[in-house]
């Protein structure tokens, strides 16, 4: 009886959920990408909802295809709350794939912006974290790709894929950048884009029927911040120069010149390690490198040819390095952490310098770069097709 | 006892029998002494009775053959090979009801009974219910002396004994307890002996009936015996030291004892290449893991943990249950019951109209409903790879324990999420531990540990040297031929 009586109870148990952390899916407003702007009396944070039922079925012509909200507030959470009133489902920031911030913001500190994101249980904190150079980081949001779904998923890829290749961008997780945040003697740096184009008609979806799109999101150079604000942006050198020391770089493209042209080398596995002493810093980056294309006459088959060509590569390597180098100390800001790993080799000599670490002595820390490229292959034909024309 | 004056005999098995009119008797008068024989018409084969019994009598009443002693004389001559004598009624009626035919001289107490009896069974045909690609495709039958045979033809040692005990008071059910006297375990078979002769019922009609009188604790879910029609089977087991009890009319005989990885294993892997096997086997438990768990798995992710879900996924997910008005865990329990009907119905349907369960099952229940917006796509999907992972399994008794161990996971989740499905599991493992029978566990040779060269992946038939340690203490499988050469 008293089994039965059990057995009687079970099924209702199903329908009485109603507790702890319960939600179904469709009661859930899945946002995957946040923008956090300036309003007057505080932020103006977007969240870009990614179940809405636009995306299932196929809008009209002309009509957005993603829905942003956006909210203001004194702070995060209150924007959010603010986001609250209009979104009639529950917002869900747990697949949060990129979070977008106007350098109007940043430039004013991001402090007060970063402690919502960390502190909420349900965010995981791998999404990326870029900066909106010009334009309000509500645009960005909205501009749609015709090769994703939703224009979070475009930033997300693009940042992944091509800060991995290009060198002049890089990938940075929350989670990544507030450690270098708190770090001792570590600035941080912080990838930045824009919109191309028209950004209005680029949030239609009509853009995507033309084969150009009206507006695109790129990728640009890095923010270099000094404590929470940014200073300035690097240019695309520089970029490249600063995620060459802080090993950021999988594989990139250098260029040279020789006989009556240019040669280009994609540089493979490129492995930066640096070696600071109290007075100077020692950096070493060591590559393979294959030719991507040769437009001069030099004898490929020749080792010495090659050997040159190694050299010049080398030196431009070095010229970026030190570009990357030199807009650091511009700016007063160790963005690489030497004075971290200065930190780590001396403790009591670091603290003792490290109100005037950033100010005066790392604007004049010396450094020495060695490069070192080995050219392995030159692809599917050895010489090049000039100089078998001139020859 | 029996009466010498045959009349009041007669009178008596006729009296006892009632109005049936399946009662045959004759008598015959041979010189001067009656005999009287009778056998029931249901159950016995008159071409045989004819045969062996008519013609040969007649050699008597034609005075072709000379004798002192009519009794003494036919008990030696009938031309039939199994001739018994019996001297009290109530072996009278069991030898009656198995096709014998009981011939009466007058003025002995004594009866001489011959074998007479018609077949009626649907000989060895090929199994329906565990079918294998490769490998032998008889079965067992109905016919207790065939199912014997069975077994017999394929183990040839003396050894292979089978004890028989009598169950039921009215159907007289003959058990047999199989086994191989070096091999098995005798203290169990002496235990089964014994809980068998306990049985005091009025009737078995299937191994299914015994099964539930060996276990004293009968309050797990899951099978404790594994049963089979496949006599090769059966013959693997009893080689393994296992027991197998064979119940008259049933062509399920009963393995003993039955351990959770039995059920995971077909007898068509022993016939296959082990490393293709073992991929088969890996397929296997993982769609007993599938099964069990994964509406409890989705549940409780969907709605109490989506952070795990692949962005993508989760917003196609979110996109499909829009529009849905239940929650997530009524909506899998309703396809849930939904499917358990569907399997239940094209059970018992004829063969005829088995299409009819196709089209309403797949058409009507899953597009429809989908379309309807009762429930999800994925739901769909849910419920179809949970059905589909149970029905790898042949043993009846195990898919219906596993429905009910699928339903305790789907609640759990439903009310906790993750923490209620993670406890739900322990209780599960804990559950299957705790089982055992006469000392051996269920989840051997898991938990104890044991050495097992067969249980999940199999090691080619020639490295298996031995016997499982927990079903025979006679160990050797193989012998080692490079020592004699």
């Amino acid at each position: 009886m008293k089994k039965t009586k059990i057995l009687l109870i079970l099924p209702f148990l199903l329908f009485l959920t109603g507790c702890w952390n319960y939600n179904e899916l469709n009661t859930l407003a899945i946002a995957t990408g946040m923008a956090i702007d300036k309003s007057k009396d505080g932020y103006e944070v977007s969240l870009l909802i990614a179940n809405s039922k636009k995306v299932e079925e196929s809008s009209k012509e002309g009509e957005a295809q993603t829905i942003v909200y956006s909210g203001r507030g004194k702070t995060i959470s209150q924007a959010m709350k603010d986001i609250d009133l209009v979104s009639s489902k529950q917002l869900y920031i747990g697949h949060l794939s990129v979070i977008i911030v106007s350098d109007k913001v940043a430039k004013e500190g991001l402090i007060n912006t970063l402690d919502f994101l960390l502190r909420e249980p349900e965010s995981i904190k791998r999404f990326y974290i870029a900066l909106a150079r010009n334009d309000k980081a509500k645009d960005i949001l909205k501009i749609l790709s015709p090769l994703e779904s939703f224009p979070s998923q475009n930033i997300y890829s693009n940042i992944k894929f091509s800060s991995e290749s290009h060198a002049i961008s890089a990938s940075v997780a929350y989670g990544i950048f507030i450690e270098e945040l708190l770090a001792k003697g570590k600035e941080t740096t912080l990838p930045s884009m824009v919109i191309k184009g028209n950004e209005k008609k680029g949030s239609k979806s009509s853009s995507l029927e033309e084969s150009t799109p009206k507006a695109e999101v790129k990728l640009n150079t890095l923010g270099l911040f000094k404590k929470d604000k940014l200073i300035t942006y690097a240019t695309a050198n520089e970029s490249r120069g600063i995620n060459l020391i802080k090993s950021n770089v999988d594989e990139m493209i250098l260029s040279t010149n020789c006989k009556e042209g240019t040669a280009i080398a994609k540089l493979n596995d490129i492995k930066t390690n640096y070696e600071v002493t109290k007075k100077s810093v020692n950096i070493n980056l060591n590559s393979t490198a294959y030719i991507r294309e040769s437009n001069c006459t030099n004898d490929l088959n020749d080792s010495k040819e090659i050997t040159k060509l190694e050299k010049s590569f080398e030196k431009n390597l070095k010229g970026l390095v030190i570009k990357g180098i030199k807009v650091a100390q511009k700016n007063k800001t160790d963005i690489f952490g030497f004075g971290n790993e200065l930190y780590k080799k001396y403790p009591n000599y670091f603290n003792s310098i490290k109100d005037i670490w950033n100010d005066e002595i790392f604007p004049k820390y010396k450094y020495h770069i060695n490069a070192n490229i080995k050219l392995k292959s030159k692809g599917s034909i050895e010489a090049s097709l000039k100089g078998a024309l001139h020859g | 006892m029996i009466n010498p004056d045959i009349k009041k005999t007669i009178e008596y098995i006729k009296k006892k029998y009632g109005p049936s009119g399946d009662l045959v008797t004759r008598f015959i008068k041979i010189k001067k002494q009656t005999i009287c024989y009778c056998f029931l018409e249901s159950v016995s084969s008159d071409d045989k009775i004819s045969d062996f019994f008519m013609k040969y009598i007649g050699n008597y009443i034609k005075r072709q053959i000379s004798f002192n002693n009519l009794y003494e004389s036919l008990k030696n001559a009938i031309p039939n090979s199994n001739l018994s004598t019996v001297n009290n009624y109530e072996d009278i009626f069991y030898k009656l009801a198995s096709g014998f035919t009981c011939i009466f001289v007058d003025g002995t107490s004594e009866v001489i009974t011959i074998e007479t009896r018609s077949t009626l069974d649907r000989g060895v045909t090929e199994a329906t219910s565990e079918n294998i690609v490769r490998g032998p495709k008889d079965s067992f039958t109905e016919n207790h002396q065939k199912n014997l045979g069975l077994i017999r033809k394929r183990i040839k040692d003396p050894n292979l004994w089978f004890k028989d005990v009598t169950v039921g008071r009215r159907t007289k059910t003959k058990v047999s307890v199989a086994y191989i006297k070096d091999v098995s375990n005798l203290k169990l078979v002496d235990n089964i002996i014994k809980q068998l002769k306990k049985i005091d019922i009025d009737g078995i009609l299937d191994s299914g009936y015994i099964r539930e009188f060996l276990l004293k604790d009968s309050k797990s879910v899951f099978p404790r015996f594994h049963s089979t029609e496949r006599p090769d089977l059966a013959c693997m087991s009893l080689l393994e030291g296992k027991i197998v009890i064979l119940v008259e009319n049933s062509p399920f005989v009963l393995l003993i004892p039955g351990l959770f990885i039995d059920f995971l294993h077909s007898p068509e892997d022993n016939y296959q290449k082990a490393i293709n096997i073992d991929l088969t086997r890996i397929i296997r438990t993982l769609s007993f893991f599938i099964t069990v768990m994964f509406p409890g798995i989705y549940v409780a992710l969907t709605t109490f943990n989506p952070e795990i879900i692949p962005d993508e996924l989760l917003i196609s997910l979110a996109i499909q249950r829009g529009g849905v008005p239940f929650p997530t865990s009524l909506e899998i329990l309703v396809m849930i019951i939904t499917f358990e009907i569907l399997r239940e119905s094209d059970v018992r349907i004829p063969n005829a109209s088995g299409a009819a369960i196709g089209i309403v099952g797949a058409l009507v229940l899953g597009e429809a409903a989908v379309t309807a917006g009762i429930v999800s796509p994925i739901v769909i999907i849910v419920i179809g790879l949970t059905s589909i992972s149970g029905l790898l399994f042949t043993e009846v008794d195990f898919v219906n324990g596993i429905r009910w161990w699928r339903f305790i996971f789907l609640i759990a989740s439903s009310i906790m999420g993750v923490v209620g499905f993670v406890v739900c599991l322990i209780i599960f493992i804990a559950k299957l531990c705790s089982l055992e029978y006469f000392g051996i566990s269920y989840l051997a040779p898991f938990a104890p540990y044991f050495k097992h060269q067969n249980a999940i992946l199999r090691k080619p038939l020639n490295k298996i040297k031995e016997r499982p340690s927990f079903l025979s203490k006679n160990r050797i499988r193989m012998r080692d031929n490079n020592e004699e050469n």
